[in-house]
């Protein structure tokens, strides 16, 4: 666990939400974001409203996956409209994964003010612009900073280095899309900007349907081959080293909690 | 010796090692100064002078000791050469020079027709040098601008500089791109092999 994160009693419960347009990583960041703060202990729950995919999704990853039944935009939004408000009822942290395209959540924050009536319940969202190094990317920010209105206090643009073209440098594919005002005005607004590592061999772990843990230790699912020695090394790397760097880039009170930990008091000791 | 003569005698050093040019021709072009004024209003007594040629080993293109008519007619051509050598570094105008040779007193034209009219757009000019080198006799140069404000400690003197961002960008801007400068150069290890030179070139 981070350094500093904050225990549930403490704090508010989190919704983090990927936003962003398709192909772009979110699934990604959010499969790596509770595979990683699961593996230390918080039950976070996951919100699958990705109407568009069937495969790679995060229902793929994690079988107790809350998913969104098939159905139209209105269908997505009045489920994750309930969603909500059952976290807001039961205060627990959950990710939600929104999907590409014209969403039901698009649709929501159209029609009302989600996050003032999620952040006046005490919630914190955390809103996870994840972006390539195309400005094309950029459009879903601009889009819910200016007009849907919809840019939490907690922002964080995410930089997805593993759409960074074989042989490029990251700095500078980023560049173009680093002097876009959009970015400069949100990180002005005190959003945060983080950038995800590449895992190079990223789909050969969830082509297998295999967790960062299983495909490091050489594990195999259904009878397919376990990851090869490097791919294992390169995922020991990446999901050891390079994920906790991730998440230590972002505000400690914008991650799920860590679990209270019981401590013997000093009644109970003596 | 002046700046031009040097010239000068640089030239007739190319002229007079031309490989097509006899030896009597390149001392005569060499000693071209000395030749003229011993000549004087008689002119040159070309057997003696033929004689004493030889003796000294300067001969014509062939190697052969000099006739006087021969001499004679190298003695022109050496003249012309060098009238055309000392026309052509006359037309070149002066040469630039190095700063380590610039005179300290030197002022530029410009400058120095300010000052002496009093020009206030040279006001707060200076003398070179310090101390007891500076003299009003000497070159004079603007002030250099005054240094930035250093903000007070704690007061955002610290504050991060990025390259990514524009000057003009907020604090926060320059604060998050100098970090991701530093994430980016590690990843970049990885994505790009280690090749830095590849690195900078993007």
């Amino acid at each position: 666990m981070p350094d500093g994160q904050m225990r549930p009693a403490d704090r508010p419960p989190t919704l983090w939400i990927a936003l962003g347009r398709q192909r772009v990583g979110k699934t990604a960041l959010l499969n790596t974001a509770v595979q990683y703060f699961r593996a230390q202990g918080n039950p976070m729950r996951v919100w699958n409203a990705d109407q568009q995919n069937r495969s790679h999704t995060l229902s793929m990853f994690f079988p107790d996956a809350d998913e969104v039944p098939n159905g139209g935009i209105e269908d997505g939004k009045a489920w994750i409209e309930a969603r909500i408000e059952e976290l807001i009822k039961d205060r627990y942290d959950a990710v939600l994964d929104v999907g590409g395209g014209a969403t039901g959540f698009s649709r929501l924050v159209q029609e009302v003010p989600v996050l003032e009536a999620m952040e006046g319940s005490a919630v914190r969202v955390v809103g996870l612009f994840c972006i390539g190094p195309e400005k094309a990317d950029l459009d879903y920010l601009e889009q819910f900073a200016e007009v849907d209105r919809f840019m939490p206090a907690a922002s964080v643009i995410v930089l997805n280095t593993g759409l960074v073209l074989s042989g490029r440098s990251a700095g500078g594919a980023f560049k173009p899309v680093l002097a876009h005002p959009a970015i400069k005005s949100a990180l002005a607004h005190g959003a945060k900007v983080a950038m995800m590592p590449a895992l190079t061999c990223m789909a050969q772990v969830t082509d297998r349907g295999l967790t960062f843990a299983e495909a490091m230790d050489g594990c195999g699912k259904d009878g397919d081959e376990p990851l090869s020695l490097f791919d294992r090394a390169r995922v020991n790397r990446w999901w050891t080293r390079d994920v906790p760097e991730f998440f230590r880039q972002l505000p400690a009170e914008w991650l799920p909690a860590a679990p209270v930990e019981v401590q013997p008091s000093n009644s109970e000791a003596g | 010796m002046t700046q031009r003569r040097r010239d000068t005698k640089a030239i007739l050093r190319t002229v007079a090692q031309s490989e097509r040019r006899s030896p009597l021709f390149r001392w005569m072009v060499d000693h071209h100064d000395e030749l003229v004024e011993a000549s004087g209003r008689d002119g040159i007594h070309w057997a003696s002078f033929c004689a004493q040629a030889a003796k000294r080993g300067l001969t014509d293109t062939q190697g052969r000791p000099p006739t006087a008519d021969n001499a004679r007619k190298t003695w022109e051509r050496a003249r012309r050469a060098v009238r055309k050598a000392r026309a052509e570094a006359a037309a070149s105008g002066p040469k630039p020079i190095y700063p380590s040779r610039t005179p300290k007193a030197w002022v530029p034209p410009g400058i120095a027709a300010a000052i002496a009219a009093g020009n206030p757009a040279v006001e707060g000019a200076r003398p070179v040098g310090t101390g007891a080198e500076a003299s009003a006799g000497t070159a004079l140069v603007p002030h250099p601008p005054p240094p930035p404000p250093v903000p007070p400690a704690g007061a955002g003197g610290d504050a991060p500089f990025s390259r990514l961002a524009d000057p003009d960008d907020p604090p926060e801007v320059h604060a998050a791109y100098a970090q991701l400068e530093k994430q980016f150069e590690k990843a970049d290890w990885y994505l790009m092999a280690g090749s830095s030179k590849k690195r900078r070139k993007e």
